[in-house]
C-alpha cells in the first residue's frame, strides 16, 4: 500500500526542534544553524515528492541535517574549536556537566560528534545512526565510545572528585 | 575477580547493546571492580547529562522564511512553465488562431448569402475545415485560460513578480482578442 502523502508543515512542526538542536550543536552558532535549519527545510520540500518511503523519515531529514552541516562547515572552511566560556572553567563553582559538555562538543573530532549529537542528545539507536550516516552499526558504537571517553578525558581537569556527577 | 573491560564494553553495557550473557558477566565484574564502576558511572552522568540538554527551538521567523522561499520556488518552477508558450508561442498562437476563425467566418453561412449545394464535394470539404477550425479555436482558448490560472497562482504566491505579471496581463489580452475576433467574424 502507497504511503500516505507528508504533508509538509507537519513535517515542520514534528521535526524543526531536530533539526534545529543537531545543526546548532553541529555548528555552535544560533544564526548558523538557522540558516541550515532554513536550507534544510527547503530541500526537504524540493525532494518531498520524490521521497519514496524507502528509510523513515526521520532518517532522511536527520540525513539532509547532517549534510547540510558538514556542507556548511565545509564552505564556511572554519572548524574552530570554539574554547570552554569562562563558566566553563570555573567548574568549582558548579557548573553543570550539560553545560560543560555544550562547551566541548566543538571541540570533539569530525565523526565522534555526529554520532554523539545523534546518540546521546538526540536518542537515536546505532541501527538508525548507521543509516543516516552510512556507517555501520559496530562503527557508530564504536564512535560513540570515542566520543564520551575524549568527554571524559577532556572534563577531567576542570572537575575536582567528580564533582559535576551531582549536578546531573 | 574477572578481567577488567574495555570502555567501549562499558559503554555497550550502559546503552544495553550486549548479549544478556554478556551484559551479565560485566555487571558482576563493576559490582566487584571500583574502576569499572568508576569509568561506567563518569558514562553514564556524560550520557544522562547529554539527554537532558535544552531542548532547542528555531526561531518564529525560521518558518516564515522558509515558506517564503518555498514559495519563490514554486513561482520559479511556474514563471519556467509558462514562457514555452507564453513568451514565444503566443505570438504564434495568435496569429493562428486569427487564420483560424477568418477561416470559420469565410466557411460559415452568413444570412443572405447562397450556400453551396448540399452533397457538393467542396461544400463537404469546407464544412470539415470550419469543424476542424471550431476544435483547434477551442484548444487555443482553453490553453490561454490555463495560463491565467497559473499565473493567478502565481501572483497570488509572489505578488512582487514583474514577469508573472506582465503574462497575466499578456494572456488576459489575449483572451479578450480571441473572443473579440470571434464575436466579429474575423473581420
Amino acid at each position: 500500500m502507497a504511503a500516505p502523502p507528508l504533508d509538509f508543515e507537519e513535517l515542520y512542526r514534528q521535526f524543526k526542534s531536530k533539526v534545529f538542536g543537531t545543526a546548532y550543536r553541529m555548528l555552535s552558532n544560533y544564526a548558523d544553524a538557522e540558516d541550515v535549519t532554513q536550507d534544510v527545510f527547503v530541500k526537504v520540500f524540493k525532494k518531498l515528492s520524490s521521497f519514496r518511503g524507502d528509510a523513515a523519515v526521520s532518517t532522511w531529514i536527520y540525513r539532509i541535517t547532517i549534510n547540510a552541516c558538514l556542507d556548511f562547515r565545509r564552505k564556511r572552511k572554519r572548524q574552530e574549536a570554539l574554547p570552554l566560556s569562562e563558566e566553563a572553567e570555573q567548574v568549582s563553582v558548579g557548573l553543570s556537566l550539560g553545560r560543560l559538555i555544550e562547551g566541548l562538543i566543538p571541540k570533539m573530532p569530525a565523526g565522534y560528534r555526529e554520532v554523539f549529537i545523534l546518540h546521546d542528545i538526540q536518542g537515536l539507536k546505532h541501527v538508525e545512526i548507521a543509516r543516516v550516516l552510512g556507517i555501520t552499526d559496530g562503527a557508530s558504537k564504536s564512535q560513540l565510545h570515542r566520543a564520551r571517553a575524549f568527554l571524559r578525558r577532556e572534563l577531567s581537569p576542570y572537575v575536582d572528585s567528580r564533582s559535576w556527577q551531582k549536578e546531573v | 575477580m574477572t578481567e577488567h573491560n574495555s570502555d567501549e564494553l562499558l559503554s555497550s553495557f550502559l546503552d544495553g547493546d550486549l548479549s544478556p550473557a554478556e551484559a551479565g558477566r560485566i555487571a558482576e565484574h563493576v559490582a566487584q571492580c571500583p574502576a569499572c564502576r568508576l569509568t561506567l558511572t563518569d558514562m553514564r552522568s556524560i550520557r544522562d547529562a547529554a539527554r537532558a540538554l535544552e531542548r532547542l527551538e528555531p526561531p518564529d521567523r525560521a518558518w516564515q522564511a522558509i515558506r517564503e522561499r518555498v514559495a519563490g520556488r514554486r513561482a520559479d518552477r511556474r514563471a519556467k512553465r509558462l514562457p514555452a508558450w507564453m513568451w514565444a508561442g503566443l505570438p504564434a498562437l495568435a496569429g493562428a488562431a486569427v487564420l483560424l476563425v477568418v477561416l470559420w467566418s469565410r466557411v460559415s453561412a452568413p444570412a443572405g448569402k447562397a450556400r453551396e449545394p448540399a452533397g457538393n464535394p467542396r461544400a463537404l470539404s469546407v464544412e470539415k475545415a470550419a469543424a476542424d477550425a471550431a476544435v483547434e479555436y477551442g484548444k487555443y482558448v482553453q490553453g490561454i485560460d490555463e495560463a491565467i490560472r497559473e499565473c493567478e497562482a502565481a501572483m497570488a504566491e509572489n505578488p512582487g513578480n514583474a514577469r508573472v505579471r506582465s503574462a497575466y496581463l499578456g494572456a488576459r489580452s489575449s483572451r479578450a482578442g480571441a473572443v473579440d475576433r470571434l464575436a466579429s467574424g474575423g473581420d
